[in-house]
């Protein structure tokens, strides 16, 4: 007797559970064709810092410099994002500018040496790119950073502090013409999941990653977009 | 853009169909027990009038995110959209889509998450349908009207998106998932009004539970549900 009621009410859930288990398996048949349409119809780009990918935005607070100001000025939330041309045709539009990117720390002795290369970037493929630094300050004893050591380091201003116990006029180079961008809380290279700092970037203008750590090192620069526009060759 | 004619009208004719209006409709077209029996009942009419919603919305959803998909080519052409002005509002699909920061939510696309919400409200749906009288029907009612309050929720905070952080570039396929979704509320909320005043079983419809699957299917074993039929 407990055995047949057992069986009635086994059968009596089993039965209950056939309609939404079937209508489950049945929008998730529906599900997968839409997917599987999306799939083979198109294939955008991955997210990522690896050539071909398309990074994170970097976002922040801008740092323009003024030749012969002791400030220069602030632009509020500049993103990375925004100066993408994503419909940019390599073939139709060579005047899109492409993007040179620096994830540096004003504490940091290799970034400090490589703001001669930064200058020399600038002066011969300025007109060809848009050249970014991001300056963050690096979790290591005796680094520290704040706005006024942004500009000073930027602008090689008389300012105490820069590579740690340098003064920032002395760094090599000229003062850096292009923007810098407060990333002291290193939430964007926190996105772009970096380590360490200087690293270096040339995106398209479209924004997918042309060059990157996997490429190469920031010394590789230079050599790299001399082969895309030749010293000489209308630069 | 062809598409989006053809999920339109079976949206608009799924919220038709769920409204009061729906049985004028339907005694219009003579909905009977032989002919076009789903809009003979109150319940089954509302059931059908949402699927109609979700396969509609389903079908737009796919539509934003292969555009999404197809932007996020940088082919370096743009994909096929709608653009222009409606009540002086500015809809403008692939600006919208080519939002990297905005065109998603927590990282999932728009259009992916509309999928997921349709395939999740339509499990819901299609299980009422199949099986109005089981005990977990309540529960599922319950759900389906949880679900579409949460993706309302998240449609004002799209609309808010748009409004604010984009500066008013609105997408029209996003408009019509939102519109949906507001009306699959609705939806629920009736059949759940419908279950609360006890109308939902209909003596003639319900009486035979197995006469439905004795006609989907042919041979085997149905197991009984109710004690008069052991």
């Amino acid at each position: 007797m407990k055995y047949e009621q057992n069986s009635i009410r086994r059968m009596r859930t089993d039965d209950s559970a056939v309609g939404h288990m079937g209508s489950l398996f049945q929008v998730i048949g529906i599900f997968f064709i839409g997917m599987m349409i999306i799939a083979f119809s198109t294939d955008p780009v991955k997210l990522g810092i690896d050539k071909g990918e398309l990074p994170p935005t970097i976002q922040g607070d801008a740092h323009h410099y003024v030749p012969g100001s002791e400030g220069g000025n602030w632009e509020k939330n500049w993103n990375l994002h925004d100066h993408f041309n994503m419909s940019w045709d390599a073939e139709e539009a060579e005047s899109d500018k492409w993007f040179v990117i620096e994830f540096l720390d004003t504490d940091c002795p290799y970034c400090w040496t490589a703001g001669e290369a930064q200058s020399q970037i600038s002066d011969y493929w300025g007109d060809k790119i848009t050249q970014v630094g991001v300056v963050v300050a690096l979790n290591i004893d005796g680094h520290s950073g704040s706005r006024a050591e942004i500009e000073a380091f930027q602008g090689k201003l008389d300012f105490e502090g820069c590579k740690t116990t340098s003064n920032c006029k002395d760094r090599p180079g000229d003062p850096h013409n292009f923007i810098y961008i407060d990333d002291l809380d290193a939430s964007s290279m926190s996105a772009w999941n970096l380590r360490g700092t200087p690293s270096c970037f040339i995106l398209q203008p479209n924004g997918l990653v042309y060059f990157g750590p996997g490429q190469g090192t920031c010394d590789d620069i230079p050599a790299t977009l001399n082969e895309l526009f030749p010293i000489g060759q209308g630069a | 853009m062809e598409w989006i004619f053809i999920y339109s009208a079976l949206i608009f004719c799924g919220a038709l169909l769920s409204t009061n209006l729906g049985e004028t409709i339907a005694n219009a077209l003579g909905a009977s027990e032989e002919k076009l029996s789903w809009m003979s009942n109150v319940r089954t009419r509302k059931l059908g009038a949402m699927q109609l919603m979700l396969l509609g919305g389903f079908i737009a959803s796919i539509d934003l995110f292969w555009i999404q998909n197809k932007y996020m080519e940088y082919s370096g052409i743009t994909a096929a959209s709608t653009a222009m002005d409606i009540f002086g509002l500015n809809f403008d699909t692939t600006t919208f889509v080519g939002d990297l920061e905005n065109n998603n939510f927590f990282g999932i696309p728009w259009g992916f998450g509309g999928m997921l919400f349709f395939i999740i409200v339509g499990w819901f749906t299609l299980s009422i349908k199949a099986e109005p009288t089981a005990s977990w029907v309540d529960l599922f009612l319950k759900l389906g009207i949880l679900s579409s309050g949460f993706g309302g929720i998240v449609s004002l905070y799209l609309v808010y998106i748009q409004t604010f952080v984009m500066d008013g570039v609105y997408s029209l396929e996003a408009a019509i998932i939102q519109l949906t979704i507001f009306s699959l509320l609705l939806a629920f909320t009736s059949l759940q009004r419908m279950k609360n005043e006890g109308i939902w079983v209909d003596n003639k419809l319900d009486s035979d539970p197995l006469y439905e699957k004795r006609k989907r299917r042919s041979s085997g074993y149905i197991a009984p549900t109710v004690d008069s039929e052991e």
